[in-house]
């Protein structure tokens, strides 16, 4: 009988903040059969920030001849599409958002392609974001969100913003940032008289630099909602997403039809299905906003220094 | 191949073969039945495992919103928003596979209505009294609605629930849930990969939940699998499922099970393409296959090695009776050990070895039966010698009268000398032919059969009894047709045999008669044989010792006169060479001896 070699996954990361998406990977992929030193060989390139060098990690990737590309988000999935080329080695990307819009793939339900994955959901949670931040901060009437064009269209993202933004009688002001430059001269401009508080679209841009935006926040007394709950953990306010972990263990059940041999261009994009509401009470102290816990029964996790006493 | 050769190698490797064969089909069949009745087990208890799981997820979700329905109806039907709001988070928070709750009243108007992934404004409010399940809460009936498939990829169903109060009082609202099936979906996805295929239909035979989703959201149409038209049929009696084989709706046979999940019309199907199932059992049935080929070769060399031995003992066996048949009583075959054909061999040697004494006994009976007759016959041959000697010594005494008075030269002249000399030269070849015949008769028989033409035979033989017949005025008469076919025979037995029958036939005409010989081709028994009849005028044969004339020392001739083994030696010679010999009486008027010998076997294949 032939020898059965373990199938290669290669996983592309663009910075050690997407590790938890890996760690949830690796968590799952057992659930489906498939274990590391014995039928899989998980092969990581980690680009560590430098996200030039992720097209060469990718192509390094290709010639280790893997069976499957993980990427971990949007650049990480350009730079495997473009590594990888004709030899349609099937790309897994993990927390995309707008593949359609961004023409990775034809549609969601029948991919057409070798690209399939997780998708983020960040733009038809927008409304639902801005409805929390409205609700944690009832005052509010203008909102700033800012979105990196490189990272998400913001096309798709507007609608859903704008459309919750009429329910709840908020005011919007959409800008485009790309570089950490920019951003922080964005919000420099920015008073708590003028907004009541600031949106982040889903970027690895913003992610880079949550503290410093979590220093501003606190510093200009301007709520600030993020994407994900690691930038809940690192001082912004809040955030409401599928969080890394749990967006790497949703990504296993397709690798595994993956690695069955079912045609990537034929598996739907999944959506999150565990959606969470982080919350940092300490920031929310620290703006002065009063944290009523049994008036936020949506809020899944409280973020605090010292964790209060359940009464039990 | 009517050979023992090839019967006994048959039989050896058809019951070397046949037993293994028939071990290995019933091996394959049980292995088969057994893989079967695994995978039928696996798929048993995953269909219960998922069902069960559906039916929990269903059943805990809505015993929640009827308690919560029960213990909150006033506050989430009251006029305070915020409170009813923060309950319906409080559930959707707690079970998070609910996307979206409502609370109703009782004209079907949402009053407040909280979604997991979308916004939802006061103007967002709808009246969703024509929607499925408001009408049965309103009755006081939990609903469980049909599975659909949203925008955006999830398979979702309504379950409503009354707002009843704890008084239990039915009419005042309801609440209302759009519950994801993704659980159940992860459930199936997650079971442990054995080939099968777990998938989730509604009531109306529709896919709702397939571990390759994207059957799901491709809407492909499963109604064609008898597990899904059986479930849509609610025809099902069994407590746990049963599995069956059919054709799918993919078009692949499969083995097949459905269990319904309890509390709704939905089911749970699990099917496994035959091909998929069974390929593990295709390389049992290589290994096994090789195994039995191995064995099977094995037992066809050990069986024929062991034919061989036998067949060899065999052979020689054959090879020794084709020898004996043919006469070679000095043949001897080698011994083959103490089995049993060695016994045969020693027990055929043994025959043998009778048969070539009493061959040398029978041999020495017929020359002295021989012997015998050389004196019967010395009178008359002398009487025949002295014929051309008296007519020798006449022309001898004469030549010797005239020599000295006619002198030689004249005789020559006058051509008297050669004229005496070839009488007595004619006479001397007539005493040759007759002393000749005499000693061919009497000479010990040659241990050698020929070619033997009966009437060339009788011409060597008359020299030697013609005496006999001219002294008993005996008239021989022949009647031979030209061309008679030979028989195969020892010349010297056959002078025996007809010498003997002339003999006999002489003594039964003391007072003259006629003697008869004559032969012709015969059918005896199917079969073309020579036949010889020596016919006389003699007494004839009494009829009570007909029967016996051919017994040895039987004779009615008196003492003296006779061995009384003429007649048995040509029975026993006549039967040597296949033929036969009988008497037959001619009522008074003489008696036949009819002899019949297969023909030489160059005639028959003429």
């Amino acid at each position: 009988m032939a020898p059965v070699y373990p199938k290669k996954i290669g996983v592309l990361i663009a910075s050690d903040l997407r590790l938890q998406k890996v760690e949830g990977l690796r968590a799952e992929l057992p659930h489906y059969g498939l274990l590391e030193a014995k039928n899989i060989e998980i092969i990581e390139k980690n680009a560590k920030d430098n996200l030039p060098s992720l097209s060469q990690l990718a192509r390094e990737l290709v010639a280790e001849d893997v069976d499957t590309i993980v990427a971990t988000g949007t650049f990480e999935t350009f730079a495997a599409r473009d590594a990888v080329g004709d030899r349609k080695i099937p790309i897994v990307f993990i927390g995309v958002g707008c593949s359609v819009e961004m023409g990775l793939v034809q549609n969601t339900v029948n991919p057409g392609c070798n690209i399939t994955g997780v998708d983020s959901h960040y733009v038809q949670l927008s409304g639902k974001r801005l409805e929390y931040l409205k609700r944690i901060s009832p005052n509010i009437q203008r909102v700033l969100v800012l979105y990196n064009p490189h990272s998400t269209p913001i096309g798709p993202s507007a609608v859903y913003l704008y459309e919750a933004a009429e329910k709840l009688g908020v005011q919007l002001t959409l800008k485009s940032v790309d570089t950490q430059a920019q951003v922080l001269e964005v919000l420099q401009t920015v008073n708590k008289v003028e907004y009541g508080g600031v949106m982040l679209m889903c970027s690895l841009l913003f992610e880079l630099m949550t503290e410093q935006v979590a220093q501003w926040s606190v510093t200009a007394g301007i709520p600030v909602m993020g994407v994900n709950e690691q930038q809940t953990v690192k001082g912004l306010l809040a955030s409401y997403g599928l969080p890394y972990r749990e967006e790497g263990k949703q990504a296993a059940r397709i690798i595994s039809n993956v690695l069955r041999n079912k045609n990537a261009a034929d598996i739907p994009i999944e959506f999150p299905a565990k959606l969470e509401f982080y919350l940092n009470v300490d920031t929310a102290v620290k703006l002065g906003l009063p944290i009523d816990r049994a008036s936020l029964p949506f809020v899944t996790h409280y973020i605090e220094a010292i964790p209060r006493e359940t009464g039990r | 191949m009517n050979s023992i050769k090839f019967r006994l190698l048959a039989f050896g490797i058809i019951m070397s073969v046949l037993p293994l064969m028939l071990l290995g089909i019933y091996s394959m069949r049980a292995a088969r039945s057994d893989l079967e009745n695994s995978i039928n087990k696996n798929h048993v208890m995953a269909a219960v495992r998922v069902a069960n799981d559906t039916t929990a997820l269903v059943q805990t979700l809505r015993t929640s919103l009827e308690t919560m329905a029960i213990a909150e109806t006033d506050r989430l039907l009251g006029n305070f928003a915020p409170v009813r709001e923060r309950l319906l988070y409080a559930i959707m928070n707690r079970y998070v596979y609910i996307e979206e709750l409502a609370v109703v009243n009782r004209e079907g108007q949402e009053l407040t209505r909280v979604s997991r992934r979308y916004a939802v404004g006061p103007n967002d409010l709808r009246n969703v009294k024509e929607r499925p399940g408001f009408e049965e809460a309103m009755q006081g009936k939990s609903y469980v609605g049909a599975a659909r498939l949203e925008p955006d990829n999830q398979v979702v169903f309504t379950l409503a629930v009354p707002l009843v109060g704890v008084a239990g009082r039915t009419g005042q609202g309801s609440l209302i849930a759009q519950v994801s099936l993704r659980t159940v979906m992860e459930r199936i996805a997650s079971l442990p990969p054995g080939g099968g295929h777990v998938f989730l239909v509604d009531e109306r035979g529709l896919l709702i939940g397939h571990e390759d989703f994207g059957q799901v959201v491709r809407g492909q149409d499963v109604r064609k699998s008898l597990s899904v038209q059986e479930l849509m049929s609610g025809t099902e009696t069994a407590a746990t499922p049963v599995p069956s084989r059919y054709i799918s709706y993919s078009g692949q046979e499969v083995l097949g099970v459905y269990m319904r999940v309890a509390g709704t019309g939905w089911g749970v199907v699990i099917e496994e393409p035959t091909a998929l199932a069974y390929s593990s059992l295709g390389e049992l049935i290589i290994k096994l296959a090789a195994a039995m080929v191995i064995a099977i070769a094995l037992a066809v060399a050990v069986s024929i090695f062991f034919a061989l031995i036998f067949i060899r003992s065999l052979d020689a066996l054959a090879e020794g009776v084709r020898r004996v048949t043919r006469g070679d009583l000095e043949y001897s075959i080698p011994r083959q050990g103490d089995d049993e054909i060695g016994q045969v061999v020693d027990a055929f040697n043994g025959m043998t070895s009778e048969l070539r004494r009493r061959r040398e006994m029978e041999v020495a009976m017929f020359q002295a039966e021989k012997m015998a007759a050389v004196g019967m016959l010395a009178a008359g041959v002398a009487h025949e010698i002295n014929n051309p000697m008296n007519t020798l010594s006449f022309y001898t005494t004469d030549l010797l009268e005239r020599l000295p008075a006619e002198g030689a030269t004249k005789l020559e002249e006058a051509g008297e000398f050669e004229y005496y000399l070839q009488t007595m030269q004619h006479q001397i070849v007539r005493c040759t032919s007759i002393t000749s015949s005499l000693l061919n008769f009497a000479r010990p028989q040659a241990n050698r059969d020929d070619c033997i033409h009966l009437e060339q035979l009788l011409a060597e033989m008359l020299p030697l009894i013609r005496h006999r017949l001219r002294k008993q005025q005996v008239e021989l008469t022949t009647d031979f047709p030209a061309h008679l076919p030979g028989v195969t025979a020892n010349a010297s037995q056959m002078q025996q045999v007809l010498l003997n029958l002339m003999t006999n036939a002489l003594d039964a005409m003391p007072q003259g008669g006629q003697l008869h010989l004559s032969g012709e081709v015969a059918n005896s028994q199917g079969e073309a044989v020579l036949r010889l009849r020596v016919t006389d005028t003699g007494h004839g044969i009494p009829a009570a010792i007909l029967p016996q004339i051919f017994q040895p020392f039987f004779t009615t001739k008196p003492a003296g006169q006779g061995t009384g083994l003429g007649l048995s030696i040509c029975y026993g010679i006549v039967s040597l060479l296949g033929g036969r010999i009988v008497a037959e009486n001619q009522a008074g008027q003489g008696a036949s001896i009819v002899m019949e010998l297969p023909l030489e076997r160059s005639n028959n294949n003429d």
